[in-house]
């Protein structure tokens, strides 16, 4: 067996050899490197960005165009707006625990806590999310009523009707991340035992 | 990033881009595309964690660190995040690589391919020529486990490359 693995090694040190022999790649390489730093940056805050945005948004609608009177209105934009913004914190939660993910540590802490960081977006994905749409429905049927004063009955169905449809869009695409997180989860706590138990055993 | 960083950073990639590249070339099946992909996001793992580096294990083992953990993170970070296009460069620079590579290449990097996600990785520091101590040093596992589990690997590689001939 270790006659045919120095062949294996020999092999692959001549690949790197190769490899190695490519200045112009390297070159063009780390080109690529630099340019794809700043576009990573930017994937990481970009919900963030996207979610400020619509905070700003949906508070500036209610205070200059659609200044609500009645207190029940009141309160369902405060819900609205506060399920918005408790999300927002989430999410800076979320960057922080990510970053605790110490890629240099060796790999059994890293695994570690790349499972710490999951089982807090299993947290979130589970319970809080779930009434931060809850809190932001509340909010948007509280409003309607004093809406419906001002909006004629088929503008009423129609803002009723988008957001419905807008539900029936997103629930999906959060449930499916929702399983697709929880699968990564079992992924890598199983990562973690191969790598306890073959060593143990 | 200081000047000294930037050095620090070019003299690691220098040193290390072939075997970063090679490793994610047998950690993604020998398919040049993704593993370019992924040495681009060890190098972009380096370039973020280069403050960190405090010289307590040598720069190898560091890199080593690095590129193992984000061979691991890669695949469920690609299920997550929208694909970030691929420069134009990237593609020439993938087609050098594959008009390089010969049939017994690939099949190496296949065979490998086989094995779990973390055998190939030990697998192939072992191919690099990294000892035990370095090998637990990355791992976070005892030498004489490294053994153990190195052992059965080479036994587990050994049974495909004689099925595949």
């Amino acid at each position: 067996m270790n006659n045919e693995f120095d062949d294996l090694q020999r092999k692959w040190q001549k690949n790197k050899e190769q490899i190695r022999n490519e200045p112009m790649a390297m070159d063009t390489m780390l080109a690529a490197v630099t340019k794809k730093k700043a576009s990573t940056i930017r994937f990481q805050y970009g919900n963030i960005v996207v979610l400020l945005i619509t905070l700003v948004v949906i508070s500036l609608f209610f205070y200059y165009i659609a200044p609500v009177q009645q207190i029940l209105s009141r309160i369902g934009v405060g819900l609205m707006i506060g399920g918005l913004f408790l999300r927002i914190i989430i999410e800076f939660i979320s960057i922080i625990k990510s970053k605790k993910v110490d890629i240099v540590n060796n790999v059994l802490s890293t695994t570690q806590e790349t499972i710490n960081y999951y089982n807090f977006r299993k947290r979130i994905h589970g319970p809080i999310t779930v009434i931060i749409i809850l809190l932001y429905t509340i909010g948007f049927y509280m409003i309607t009523p004093e809406f419906s004063l001002y909006f004629s009955t088929w503008q009423m169905i129609l803002i009723n009707t988008s957001y419905i449809i807008a539900a029936a869009i997103f629930i999906p695409i959060i449930r499916k991340s929702v399983k697709q997180e929880v699968k990564t989860l079992h992924e890598i706590i199983e990562l973690k035992e191969k790598i306890i138990a073959e060593s143990v055993s | 990033m200081s000047k000294k960083n930037q050095q620090f950073f070019d003299t690691i990639y220098r040193q290390c881009y072939p075997m970063v590249l090679q490793m994610c070339l047998g950690f993604m099946k020998g398919d040049t595309d993704i593993a370019n992909d992924l040495s681009q996001e060890v190098f972009i793992n380096i370039w973020k964690a280069i403050d960190k580096f405090k010289g307590k294990s040598s720069s190898k083992t560091w890199v080593y660190r690095i590129t193992v953990n984000t061979c691991l993170q890669y695949i469920r970070k690609e299920k997550k995040k929208s694909n970030i296009p691929l420069e134009k460069i990237e593609g020439i620079l993938a087609d050098e690589h594959s008009g390089s590579k010969t049939e017994q290449d690939q099949s190496l990097y296949r065979a490998i391919g086989k094995l779990e996600k973390i055998d190939r990785l030990i697998i192939m520091m072992v191919l690099e020529g990294q000892d035990y101590d370095n090998i637990s040093n990355v791992l976070g596992i005892q030498p004489t486990n490294v053994r153990v589990k190195i052992h059965r690997i080479k036994k587990r590689l050994k049974k495909i490359l004689d099925n595949e001939q």
